[in-house]
């Protein structure tokens, strides 16, 4: 059932040497600092943050890039498996051991990227992917709405219904959790033309920011990831063009569900990566701190007691890391990976979880002085819940591995 | 980072595979009840030269990389955990003491991590309370200073242990018993590592098959209207079982890389230590009380399991040693390294 291989090399090679350094620059320089201000103002970072325009001054870019044309003639060359996968995670675990709240502060399509660039018309990948994002010195963002008050692992019972009405789609309901949505120039929402007929009648839409009816009802105050903005949005007979369907006017349906679906397949990974990325940080500190107090070697019951809790955190750290990899290894590949990005997606935010937890015993209730270990562990926990829950992950293992059923 | 898999590997793995279904799977029962295996199995398990895979050439062996020997151990405990232990004559430290006494090679030799017995300038004393043979000429002992051998060693067979007991087992009890150094730190270090390996190697091969057979009745055994692996509870801690030996399996194969790096060897020996014993207790309990009983081998790979990872100072050992280094080493984590 489990893959064997005979030669396992965890090493970056020099490619993802050089990315790993140039995401550290950036984000110890920038993103660290950002993240603890907000820790600072209990608020999400103010769109004027000069991280932003920073940000975009690097020419980095996250999520889907538009203009990136996929090679597709085959020369008949064996082809050099992609790196992207891995260069994703790389990127995703190194700018959340900085600051991960700030980092999805950052500006950019965001989520709403992948289903734009995977079922978008050219229109709209012009109008929403590229015209926003081309001066630096305006950041923009973008936001993708599904979860609802009433609807989050259960996709399927969204409530905002989306009604016809001449050229027109008429949008109502609530959404909710929805990140950067009250900064973002337009937001991807899921809506249902038929409530009784689950998925298939899901719709989505691009609704820009200022269209009548649409309003943001609230931003949230969250356990952690204080710097990136949550947000409530409200749709009173909002009425969008019917040009603002995803995908253009008759698009959507099975076949899109299923490439939405398979956008979790790289995300999943990456996301894991994301807390690997802040239990490595928790450990750290923690072990920084142990050395400080204990010496190189520990001798007292508790100096041990610890230290094979470190280590033990380590372990996991380490697996759960080699779990992401794995993951993004058999996308880069072409290889089905399904299964390994759940298995990613189900141990990494635990084993992380574990990591920060005992961090936050080596520093005991100092951590109050200490920000980054609490913060740590603060932030963290989201990573067990949003990008599909520790337990629907589980359901998608459960179906591959043995026919778990459906419903 | 790089995970692959070699042709001649697969076909090496896939002949382990076969002798594990064609000769030990089936028996398996059998051996444990003999408490031996027999003479022509031990003969055909060398003539495969599966018995010296990292032993160099020189000596006989198959000269082996850890990744490969490990992936064939552990394809041959999926069968029958006990009976690369017990097919094996020569065991962890093979490779330095034949280096010391080419001579040993016919004999049966065994080796044990040294914690509790005492070595002084008369000799060793101390009882070594279970080695996986029915006979021992030579005895390899590890310690933090070097590594050391006994010439036939004072040993008489033990009490049934709770695994493994298809290897008979002896008990060595040494009473200031003379020795001779074989190497120093180094090469005592090298031969845990070798230990390590082994026993890692049989605990994921026995783990997965465990988890296997669980997965497999669950799908057959109906309760409340539906196969039991469909009810949530179950179905979670199956998806979990599965999560936790890939991880297990990539954690194993990344440390056996690294020759250089003794600790993340014992770190991940230590974890998929944890992660056996956990999943063989609950592949027990998925099978219920049928799990119980002689008639299912996931009671076996629990039992297996649990003598395994005592052996040669046990994932315990291993677990002792990562916490001792863990501050030695403030960036580990870095992937790059
Ligand atoms: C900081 C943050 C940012 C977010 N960003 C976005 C965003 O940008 N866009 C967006 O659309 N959403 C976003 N979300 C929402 C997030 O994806 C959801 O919170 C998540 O999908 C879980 O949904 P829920 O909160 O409604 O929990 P529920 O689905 O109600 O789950 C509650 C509990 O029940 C369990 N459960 C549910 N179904 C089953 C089942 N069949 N079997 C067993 N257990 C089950 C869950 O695992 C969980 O433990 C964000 C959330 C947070 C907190």
């Amino acid at each position: 059932m489990t893959d064997r291989c005979t030669r396992i090399d965890a090493r970056f090679d020099a490619g993802f040497n050089n990315v790993l350094l140039m995401m550290r620059q950036f984000a110890s320089e920038h993103l660290r600092p950002a993240g603890l201000d907000a820790e600072r103002t209990g608020e999400p970072l103010p769109v004027e943050h000069p991280l932003f325009v920073a940000f975009n001054k690097t020419g980095m870019r996250f999520g889907m890039n538009p203009n990136r044309k996929k090679k597709k003639e085959d020369d008949g060359a064996p082809k050099e498996p992609s790196r992207s996968s891995r260069m994703g995670i790389l990127a995703a675990e190194e700018l959340a051991y900085w600051d991960q709240g700030a980092c999805m502060s950052l500006p950019g399509p965001g989520l709403g990227g992948p289903p734009i660039g995977l079922l978008g018309t050219p229109d709209q990948k012009k109008r929403y992917l590229k015209d926003p994002f081309v001066d630096p010195a305006k950041p923009a963002w973008g936001a993708y709405a599904l979860t609802e008050p009433g609807a989050g692992s259960d996709v399927a019972r969204i409530r905002t219904t989306a009604v016809k009405d001449g050229d027109h789609w008429v949008l109502n309901g609530e959404k909710m959790f929805i990140t950067n949505g009250a900064r973002a120039e337009w937001v991807v929402v899921f809506a249902t033309t038929d409530s009784s007929a689950g998925r298939e009648a899901h719709r989505a839409f691009i609704v820009e920011k200022g269209t009548p009816g649409f309003s943001v009802s609230r931003v949230e105050k969250k356990m952690g990831l204080t710097a990136s903005e949550t947000a409530g949005l409200v749709f009173e007979d909002c009425r969008v063009s019917a040009e603002q369907m995803l995908g253009g006017r008759d698009q959507g349906g099975k076949a899109g569900f299923k490439v939405a679906m398979k956008t979790f397949d790289m995300t999943r990974p990456a996301v894991a990566s994301m807390s690997v990325g802040i239990g490595r940080c928790a450990w750290e500190r923690a072990v920084h701190v142990a050395r400080e107090a204990f010496g190189p070697k520990p001798k007292t019951p508790r100096e041990i007691l610890l230290s094979d809790r470190l280590a033990d955190a380590r372990r996991r750290l380490d697996a759960a890391r080699l779990l992401c990899w794995y993951a993004a290894h058999k996308m880069d590949h072409s290889e089905p990976n399904t299964v390994e990005a759940s298995m990613a997606k189900v141990y990494a935010p635990r084993a992380a979880l574990f990591a920060t937890s005992v961090a936050m015993d080596v520093v005991g209730l100092a951590a109050v002085n200490d920000h980054l270990i609490e913060k740590c562990y603060r932030d963290v926990k989201i990573f067990d819940i949003f990008e599909g829950t520790g337990e629907v992950q589980r359901i998608v293992l459960a179906r591959r591995l043995f026919g778990y059923p459906s419903s | 980072m790089e995970f692959a898999n070699d042709d001649e590997d697969s076909v090496l793995l896939g002949a382990a595979a076969r002798f594990g279904a064609d000769r030990l799977r089936e028996n398996e029962r059998a051996f444990e009840k003999a408490g031996s295996y027999p003479t022509e199995l031990v003969a055909e398990y060398e003539e495969l030269g599966f018995a010296a895979l990292r032993l160099d050439e020189g000596h006989g062996g198959s000269d082996m990389s850890r990744g490969i020997a490990a992936a064939v151990w552990s394809a041959l405990a999926e069968a029958d955990p006990a009976a690369p232990l017990g097919l094996d004559r020569l065991g962890p430290a093979a490779r330095d003491v034949l280096e010391a006494d080419g001579g040993l090679a016919e004999q049966s030799g065994a080796f044990e991590v040294a914690r509790d017995l005492s070595i002084g300038a008369k000799g060793v004393s101390g009882i070594v309370p279970f080695v996986p043979r029915a006979k021992v000429d030579w005895l390899a002992l590890a310690t933090r200073d070097g590594l050391f051998l006994l010439r036939e060693p004072p040993a008489h067979a033990t009490e049934r242990a709770c695994g493994l007991q298809a290897c008979s087992g002896v008990t060595v009890v040494l009473d200031q018993t003379p020795f001779e150094q074989v190497g120093g730190p180094e090469v005592a270090r090298r031969s845990i590592d070798e230990a390590r390996i082994f026993a890692g190697a049989l605990m994921l091969g026995a783990a997965r098959d465990a988890h296997a057979a669980a997965t497999e009745y669950a799908l057959e055994r109906i309760a409340f209207g539906k196969p039991i692996a469909h009810h949530q509870g179950l179905a979670f801690q199956l998806a979990d079982a599965a999560t936790e030996l890939q991880a297990a399996e990539l954690l194993f194969g990344a440390a056996l890389s690294r020759e250089d790096r003794p600790e993340l060897l014992a770190n991940a020996h230590a974890f998929v230590g944890e992660v056996a014993l956990r999943v063989a207790e609950r592949s027990v309990q998925v099978l219920g009380g049928h799990g119980y009983l002689y008639d299912h081998r996931v009671e076996k790979r629990m039992r297996d399991i649990r003598s395994i990872a005592s052996l040669w100072g046990g994932a315990t050992d291993s677990e002792t040693f990562a916490a001792e280094n863990v501050l030695e080493f403030p960036d580990a984590l870095e992937a790059s390294t």
